[in-house]
């Protein structure tokens, strides 16, 4: 129960963060996604389906707070989560490096995914350039902060994730 | 049973398959004026509300500590120069009120002498003030002569007594230079020496219609006005009774006036070049050699010199 709480408001945090105040952690424009990085948190330390439910509860927010059709941000981490849960099974994700790779390969595939369905909503995006100038920085720099924030984020639910190993 | 068995089994799998379907479907319906968006913008407005005054807060002072600490110098140069912005925009302001007092005096003037058409008037503008002795900017030059009479629109401000080339001297009703012949409006008396002077002292700035007789009717809040004998056109307003004093048994009253005009507020005035007679403008004939000059009309002061020097070889 205790464990339930402090995930939805870690999530919820995070999100309102990211929604409501980009300002915070932008630099050069570029600002860093934590709902995705908690997506990966959760999929490492808790297995895909609670990266799958973070990813709805945040993507719930980011739809909401930036008015887009709702369902646009949450498809998008739902399967990142699910991927990145299963990835994580395979991989030996003790080392910082690994996590701060899956990081950024989770923040590219979800924003490919994300463009391609703005793509597909609005024909006239520029995807290559969206991709290029705003996803990969984007998720450079989120895999960039991973390392501080699991290791915030290890404090927190480390003794409720006890069971199947710290991620840090 | 086995439906059951296989979503325990790949509970992952359902989950995302639920999930991913309902994004699917709100995405093709395109949800974002639903029932589910407005309520869940509500949620997040009400989750978010707090976070954004306290967002809102936490950037105040981190902003003034910042600056406190980091811009004290910069923040004093500013308030300096806000400083003197501060007093330069006083200064506009100033200019701005003295010019749009200026504008409503202006227009008066304009006003009044369109409402005296019978005159023939000057503006002139007060240049000096000392002792109810006012200096104006015209003079000979300017076609300014002797007991021409000055006025404003708010009535009699004086007599020119001193023409130079450029400028004059008016004697106000301030000054013990200056009597006018005037009335009562109410009733048309006279005082038995027919005019208003000042009474004799530079810091008193109230004077005086002496010689009243005791049976005539005078009363504080009396208007006088100038009288038809005056250099003046007739009504023009010169004061207000205040008082009406008794001189213990003697014949006469006499009665303190305070001035329409107040001559030490003055900026500019009207002096009476010429005037029209009362019967050719109501004739209607106003030619231009029909006008006369306002001193030609004028009565020469009362000779106040004793009788044995006024007779004398």
């Amino acid at each position: 129960m205790v464990r339930n709480v402090l995930w939805v408001i870690v999530v919820v945090g995070a999100a309102l963060v990211h929604t409501t105040w980009p300002d915070f952690l932008k630099i050069q424009g570029v600002t860093p996604d934590l709902v995705l990085m908690l997506v990966v948190y959760f999929a490492i330390s808790a297995g895909e389906e609670r990266s799958m439910f973070t990813g709805a509860l945040g993507g719930i927010y980011q739809d909401v707070a930036s008015k887009a059709v709702l369902g646009h941000n949450i498809l998008c981490l739902v399967i990142v989560g699910y991927a990145v849960g299963r990835v994580s099974t395979r991989l030996v994700t003790g080392h910082p490096a690994v996590k701060v790779g899956l990081v950024f390969l989770a923040g590219v595939a979800q924003g490919i995914l994300y463009t391609c369905i703005a793509y597909i909503q609005y024909p006239d995006t520029a995807v290559i350039k969206t991709i290029v100038s705003a996803v990969v920085p984007a998720s450079f720099y989120t895999a960039l902060i991973t390392p501080f924030a699991f290791l915030v984020l290890d404090r927190i639910f480390g003794e409720h994730y006890h069971a199947q190993g710290s991620v840090t | 049973m086995a439906i059951t068995r296989f979503m325990a089994e790949h509970r992952a799998e359902v989950t995302l398959a639920t999930l991913s379907f309902l994004s699917l479907a709100s995405l093709l319906s395109g949800t974002s004026s639903s029932i589910i968006q407005r309520g869940l913008t509500r949620v997040v407005s009400v989750t978010g509300y707090p976070f954004l005054v306290l967002r809102t807060g936490v950037e105040e002072v981190a902003h003034y500590s910042f600056d406190f600490v980091w811009r004290y110098d910069a923040l004093r140069q500013e308030n300096e120069e806000n400083k003197g912005l501060k007093a330069r925009l006083q200064a506009t302001l100033a200019h701005d009120e003295e010019l749009a007092a200026e504008n409503r005096r202006l227009r008066d003037m304009i006003d009044f002498a369109r409402a005296e058409p019978r005159l023939s008037q000057r503006p002139v503008r007060i240049i000096e003030n000392l002792r109810g002795m006012l200096t104006i900017d015209q003079g000979r030059r300017h076609g300014i002569k002797r007991r021409m009479a000055v006025v404003t629109e708010h009535g009699v401000v004086g007599l020119v007594t001193e023409v130079h080339d450029f400028t004059a001297y008016v004697a106000t009703l301030h000054h013990r230079d200056c009597r006018i012949a005037a009335m009562v409006h109410r009733n048309r008396l006279r005082a038995y020496d027919g005019v208003v002077k000042a009474n004799g002292t530079d810091y008193n700035y109230i004077c005086s219609m002496d010689f009243i007789d005791m049976k005539n009717d005078v009363r504080p809040g009396d208007i006088v006005v100038t009288s038809p004998e005056s250099i003046f056109p007739p009504g023009l307003p010169i004061g207000t009774i205040s008082v009406v004093h008794e001189t213990g048994g003697a014949l006469w009253r006499w009665a303190e006036i305070i001035p329409s005009v107040d001559p030490y507020v003055l900026d500019e005035a009207y002096v009476i070049m010429r005037s029209v007679p009362d019967e050719q403008f109501l004739a209607g004939g106003v030619y231009r050699d029909s006008y006369r000059e306002a001193t030609s009309l004028a009565p020469e002061m009362p000779d106040e010199r004793p009788i044995q020097e006024r007779l004398a070889p």
